[in-house]
């Protein structure tokens, strides 16, 4: 059987710039792929061509073994394909609520508020107004309601306080658990690689890992190195700021 | 003076719609679109070509109107396919383009004269103490408040508005939750273009009725809608029927009648330069 989401060979440009470079990865259902690297590695460059925020350059992607890498994103989407954006991307003038009907019927809804409790209360407000916490968990929730098969999670911990990052990343687990493949982008490397299945550690466009997360968690110079390697200041691509 | 305010409500009505419909696709495609209204004058001739063919006005009405609609549907299908990712500027460029090729077109097919476009209801009329009220002017304001209404009750109470309010709000966040971008964008030009058409229909039996000037009913529209603030469609609605009225009233008075066809300018400059000193206009928007 055909892994859930398979990358082989990808590259993907930016304004002409190569920022992912001949990727490979295999992320199964049930598991926790995490993903890291250091600020411009291209991790949310990845991402997006997955979910088809823009084309790719070269390689394929395959969900269920179907290509998907020309398919439209809101096609791949249906087929079962969830991204995360970096950056909490509710709709700020739409309800809680509203936010979650988006994704799916309000009878499908149940989901969200069992996985996030305090979203509850916050049912009627307007998303622009809730905490950044509340509002990660809503794009999160926003998912979630849509049952995906593949979740792509970008940076969730963006912002939060320390105790938010700590729930956030147990209720991850639990959705690797009830069968959904996650690839899970973050920036605290010890919280993700602790609910981890595997890891790729991408450093400028390239994968310089590829593990479990166990070997990578018992040896930090590994991951140091790889995150030392992203900092080299020499022919960096052009840092424009802002991903 | 109530009889001619209240001949001013079918122009005020059309203003009114096209005021909605142009406010309609500024929040939902994201664009200013001075096309809508030439679809609606494009759809109108369709109605009234047809009617002078023999076609009963029961059948033209709802012909032209579906012209209007397919070919507002057109100018979506265009948006959605080669300008998914473009900015306001360039898609409202777009619409000015196709707007002046439909001019040259239809300037050809339907000729530069005006019209006589039937009126909806011949005739019929009532006297409401001492004030002639007819059917015409009634229809007008229920229309556009029925219409309004519509819109707003499809925009807040129903999952498909809550889906291209977020269309609108983000377009890539929204088709990533599987929101058919493409087929809401159609949708969207196609109510435009439907409601665009009522206007010149209701309008043109009460005035001047060439091509070119049914197309400018573009310019009392934009001037509700900006009354609106581009958002709100009861305060579109009122500016659009306030507009017709006020205009109606201006025949009464020699000295501004021949200007009164300025008087949506005059409105539009008005409210820039009081919203660019209030600074009001950031929030509405
Ligand atoms: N629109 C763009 N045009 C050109 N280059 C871009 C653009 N957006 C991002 N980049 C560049 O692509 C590279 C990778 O960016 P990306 O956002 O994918 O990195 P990231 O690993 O997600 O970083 P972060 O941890 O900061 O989110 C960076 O060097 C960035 O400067
Ligand atoms: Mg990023």
């Amino acid at each position: 059987m055909s892994p859930l989401l398979e990358i082989t060979g990808l590259n993907v440009a930016r304004s002409g710039f190569e920022i992912v470079n001949n990727v490979d990865l295999v992320a199964p259902a049930g598991e926790v792929t995490v993903l890291l690297g250091s600020n411009g590695a291209g991790k949310t460059t990845l991402l997006e061509a997955v979910s088809g925020v823009i084309p790719c350059a070269a390689g394929s992607v395959s969900l269920e073994g179907e290509y998907i890498t020309s398919m439209r994103r809101g096609k791949r989407a249906r087929r079962g394909l969830a991204h995360v954006e970096q950056g909490r991307t509710v709709f700020p003038e739409l309800t809680t609520e509203e936010n979650l009907l988006v994704a799916a019927p309000k009878t499908a809804l149940g989901p969200a508020f069992d996985l996030f409790p305090s979203l509850e209360k916050r049912r009627h407000v307007k998303s622009g107004l809730l905490s950044g916490g509340e509002q990660q968990m809503l794009v999160l929730a926003r998912a979630i309601v849509g049952s995906p098969k593949m979740l792509l999670l970008d940076e969730i911990s963006l912002g939060l306080a320390p105790v938010i990052i700590q729930d956030l990343m147990p209720v991850v687990r639990r959705l690797a658990d009830s069968g959904i493949g996650v690839l899970l982008v973050e920036q605290f490397a010890e919280l993700a690689l602790d609910i981890g299945d595997s890891a790729l550690v991408l450093s400028r466009g390239k994968v310089v890992f590829n593990g479990s997360c166990e070997k990578l968690r018992s040896s930090p110079e590994l991951l140091q190195g790889a995150y030392l390697a992203g900092a080299d200041p020499e022919d960096e691509p052009a840092q424009t700021g802002g991903s | 003076m109530l009889d001619s305010a209240l001949s001013g409500l079918p122009s005020g009505g059309a203003y009114a719609l096209v005021g909605v419909a142009v406010v309609l696709l500024y929040r939902l495609a994201g664009v200013m679109s001075i096309a809508v209204s030439v679809f609606g004058a494009f759809g109108a001739f369709v109605m009234v070509a047809s009617f002078d063919r023999g076609l009963s006005l029961g059948l033209a009405v709802p012909l032209g109107i579906v012209a209007g609609a397919v070919l507002s549907a057109a100018m979506g299908l265009v948006m959605a396919w080669l300008f998914p990712d473009s900015d306001a500027i360039t898609r409202s460029v777009v619409t000015i383009g196709m707007a002046i090729t439909l001019l040259a077109v239809s300037s050809r097919l339907f000729g530069d004269t005006p019209r006589s476009f039937p009126p909806l209801f011949p005739g019929s009329s009532f006297t409401v103490s001492g004030v002639v009220v007819t059917a015409t002017n009634v229809l007008a304001v229920v229309l556009a408040i029925v219409l309004a209404g519509a819109l707003w009750l499809l925009l807040h109470s129903t999952r498909i508005g809550v889906r291209m309010m977020a269309m609108s709000s983000r377009p890539v966040s929204a088709e990533l939750l599987g929101v058919p971008l493409g087929l809401y964008t159609v949708a969207v030009w196609a109510t435009g273009g439907a409601v665009a058409t009522i206007a010149p229909i209701l309008a043109a039996p009460t005035r001047q009725a060439d091509f070119t000037s049914l197309s400018l009913l573009v310019v009392p529209g934009l001037a509700a809608a900006l009354l609106g603030a581009f958002r709100s469609f009861t305060l579109t609605v009122l500016a659009g029927l306030g507009i017709g009225v006020l205009e109606a009233l201006a025949v009464r008075w020699e000295a501004i009648s021949t200007y009164r066809n300025a008087l949506p300018f005059l409105v539009i400059l008005v409210v820039l330069m009081w919203a660019q000193r209030a600074e009001v206009w950031d929030d509405a928007r």
